[in-house]
Formats: structure tokens, C-alpha cells, sequence
């Protein structure tokens, strides 16, 4: 090979590289050939608004830190890439509930189960901090403000549960749709709210999520129908998940002790 | 681009950030007046690491050499987890920590929501941007 010949292979080589570096990463696969969504999804910590910033001599900025450099890819929890923007952030009551949505954001510091340490409910928990699949069935986990979380998504309806009642999050059934896993959870309570400012549901509850893995990221799609309280069905916004390599930790037990010396009701955001 | 189009542009950023500081400043203020801080030098004695608000509690020594004890709320564990801090960090070893906080509205001067805190070796911990503060 001459000094040309060799040139010529580095130069080939070296396009094939950053051809490979361009293309997204592939979508691993299980054994049954479904989407690969076990690990460990960093999709803003449950709290999707906190964008820290380390500096070069270990100071670190929670929040209010000014402009962050330019990323190098999608934040997790940042709103996932669409054709079109679908989704809104909260959701359409019909007429004779308005009144009660506002008196409860109007209250949110006495009334948000949240504050109170009570489970957030689902869709208000918002995409998975950990999923374990097998065959059978996913399982969900979370690292939450007012505590951790688990759901059991059986892949076949009729699993008996040791308690059937209405709960916070719900009966979860899942299937795939090609390669979407498919979630619908029903039986719940009414105990939770929709989002952080008075969107209270009933039992009649019906939250549906979708989760596609593209890569090492997941897009996380839900939506929430409840016609005896709400206008329309509320797609939320969607969500993505970035693949993280950061294990979960042993989550915080959550103890209230802010209402003793709470003012007033004012409302009190909390996002996920 | 228009003249009248920038400062349409203009406009909403300043209402848009105008708004997001108003929301963000409005959160606490059920339980502190977020218009004011104050500061305090002392040692961070224990950690409450738990949900919704983590605790730090700072003993501050006295003039008359007495010790008193101020217990700061700060953001949620998995706020802290995500910035990469941990309950020994802010613990530390009893170092020095000087403190910026929001007041308490509620008239007792040991509480207070914890803002910014800054260690011996210079490194600073910025929780919620301190009322009046350049950004960092």
C-alpha cells in the first residue's frame, strides 16, 4: 500500500467513524425480541424544572443558575421531540367543576395530598425512575417527593392482586403495540390529583401510558380520561427518558412538617 | 426582523421571565418572606435527609458563648440527588458554613428556608437564587 493508498483507507476509515458516531443507537431487544426498557431512566428526578449546574472548583447550582451551557443531547424530562406539539399541561374540567378545581388551588398548601406526604397518583407520578421486565410482566419504580413507589404492570389481564381496592395508583394492565408498551390503569381512587393545582379526578379514573424506546432514550406518552369530571380526555405533554447508568438509591421517607407554620394556603408549585 | 416585532420579542421574554420568578418566588411565601435573607456562620450539626424538604440544622455560637441552634428547609431529596449533593456532603465534618436563608413568616428566628451556603474551601452551594443576588 502507498503513501496514497493509505490516505486514502484512513480517510475511509475515518468516515465510516463519524458515520457511526451520527447514526442513533440501536434499540436493544430481550430474548422474546421486545423493546429493552429495563435500567434505570433519568427523567428529571420526578422533578422535571431542576437543571443543576456544577462548576470547575465543585461549587454546584441547584436552582436559579443562570444560562447552562449548550447540552449535548435532549435533556431527560425535557418535552420529547414531535412532529407536532401534542398535549397541554393540565387538563379541561367540565363547567360545574371549575368552581371546585380553583377553591382546591386556591387551598393547594392545605388541600394537595402531595404536601401531605400522600402517594401523587398516576399520570401526576410521571414516567418510571426504574423499570424491571421480563416476559411476564414490568415493573415500575420511583424515587418521589412524598416517597418511593412501585407498580406491577402484568402483561395479561386477570392477575389476582392481594387487595383489590381502589388505591392512589391504580390496577396497571399492560400489552405491547408493536414496539410501545401499552399501560392502562383503572380502579382507582379519588384521593390524588392530576396535576399540582387543584386537578382533582374521580374513581372513574382511566390513565393510559405508552412507552417507546428509540435507542437509550424512552418517550413517555400519557393520557387521562374521566368523563364524569373532565371536558375531554387530557393528553399530557410528552415526557422523555434518557438511559442512565446511575443505580437509585434507598429513597427518602417523607415527613411533613411544614403546615405548622404555614401563613396561608398560597399555592405551593410542585411539578414533576 | 421588524423594529416593532423585536420589541414584541422583548416583551414577552421580560413578561415570560417576570412570570416564572413571580411563580417561583410565590411557592415559599405561605411560610417565608421571600423579599429578604439573612446570614449566619456556624456548622451544620445534622441533616434531616427526608420528603417533601430536607433539614439542615446549623449551630450558631453566640456572643455570651452560648450556642444556638437554626433549622433551614431546603429542596426535596431527589432535587439534591440529581445536583449530585448527598447528606454527608452537606453534613460535612463540622467545617464552617456560612448561610444565606429566607426568613421564617412565621416570627421565630431559628427557621428559615436554606438559599445558599458557602464552605471554608470556597465552594458554594446555590439551593434557590438569594433575593437581590447577581446570577451566578
Amino acid at each position: 500500500m502507498n503513501a496514497r493508498q493509505l490516505s486514502c483507507f484512513v480517510s475511509i476509515l475515518c468516515c465510516s467513524g463519524a458515520l457511526l458516531a451520527a447514526t442513533p443507537a440501536a434499540t436493544p431487544r430481550t430474548a422474546d425480541g421486545k423493546p429493552d426498557l429495563n435500567g434505570v431512566w433519568d427523567n428529571g428526578g420526578g422533578i422535571d424544572f431542576v437543571k443543576p449546574q456544577t462548576k470547575a472548583n465543585g461549587s454546584v447550582c441547584v436552582t436559579g443558575c443562570g444560562p447552562a451551557a449548550p447540552a449535548g443531547r435532549p435533556a431527560a424530562g425535557a418535552a420529547a421531540p414531535a412532529a407536532a406539539p401534542i398535549g397541554t399541561a393540565r387538563p379541561s374540567y367540565r363547567p360545574e367543576f371549575a368552581a371546585r378545581v380553583e377553591d382546591l388551588k386556591k387551598h393547594q398548601q392545605k388541600e394537595d395530598p402531595v404536601l401531605r406526604c400522600q402517594p401523587p397518583g398516576v399520570p401526576r407520578i410521571g414516567p418510571p425512575d426504574k423499570i424491571v421486565q421480563t416476559s411476564r410482566e414490568v415493573v415500575f419504580l420511583y424515587e418521589d417527593v412524598s416517597g418511593p413507589f412501585f407498580r406491577v404492570v402484568p402483561l395479561r389481564a386477570g392477575v389476582k392482586r392481594a387487595d383489590d381496592s381502589e388505591s392512589y395508583l391504580g390496577d396497571a394492565v399492560g400489552h405491547w403495540e408493536g414496539d410501545t408498551l401499552v399501560v392502562v390503569t383503572r380502579n382507582f381512587n379519588d384521593l390524588s390529583w392530576l396535576t399540582d393545582d387543584g386537578a382533582f379526578h374521580s374513581t372513574g379514573l382511566v390513565v393510559t401510558e405508552r412507552l417507546t424506546r428509540r435507542g437509550d432514550q424512552i418517550e413517555w406518552l400519557a393520557k387521562a380520561d374521566d368523563p364524569k369530571v373532565l371536558a375531554e380526555p387530557w393528553q399530557l405533554r410528552p415526557r422523555l427518558m434518557q438511559r442512565t447508568d446511575v443505580e437509585m438509591a434507598e429513597p427518602a421517607p417523607c415527613v411533613e412538617q411544614d403546615l405548622s407554620h404555614m401563613l396561608d394556603d398560597s399555592y405551593h408549585s410542585n411539578p414533576r | 426582523m421588524r423594529r416593532s416585532q423585536l420589541a414584541a420579542r422583548f416583551v414577552a421574554m421580560v413578561a415570560a421571565t417576570a412570570a416564572t420568578i413571580a411563580t417561583a418566588h410565590h411557592s415559599l411565601s405561605g411560610q417565608f418572606d421571600v423579599s429578604k435573607s439573612f446570614e449566619i456562620t456556624g456548622v451544620v450539626s445534622r441533616v434531616e435527609w427526608v420528603n417533601p424538604h430536607t433539614q439542615l440544622f446549623v449551630d450558631v455560637k453566640q456572643p455570651n458563648g452560648s450556642m444556638l441552634t437554626y433549622k433551614l428547609e431546603s429542596l426535596p431529596v431527589a432535587m439534591m440527588r440529581k445536583a449530585g449533593l448527598s447528606k454527608g456532603e452537606l453534613i460535612g465534618d463540622g467545617r464552617p458554613v456560612v448561610i444565606q436563608a429566607y426568613p421564617s413568616r412565621s416570627g421565630v428566628p431559628t427557621l428559615g428556608y436554606l438559599l445558599h451556603l458557602k464552605l471554608a474551601d470556597g465552594r458554594e452551594i446555590q439551593f434557590s437564587r438569594v433575593p437581590g443576588a447577581e446570577q451566578p
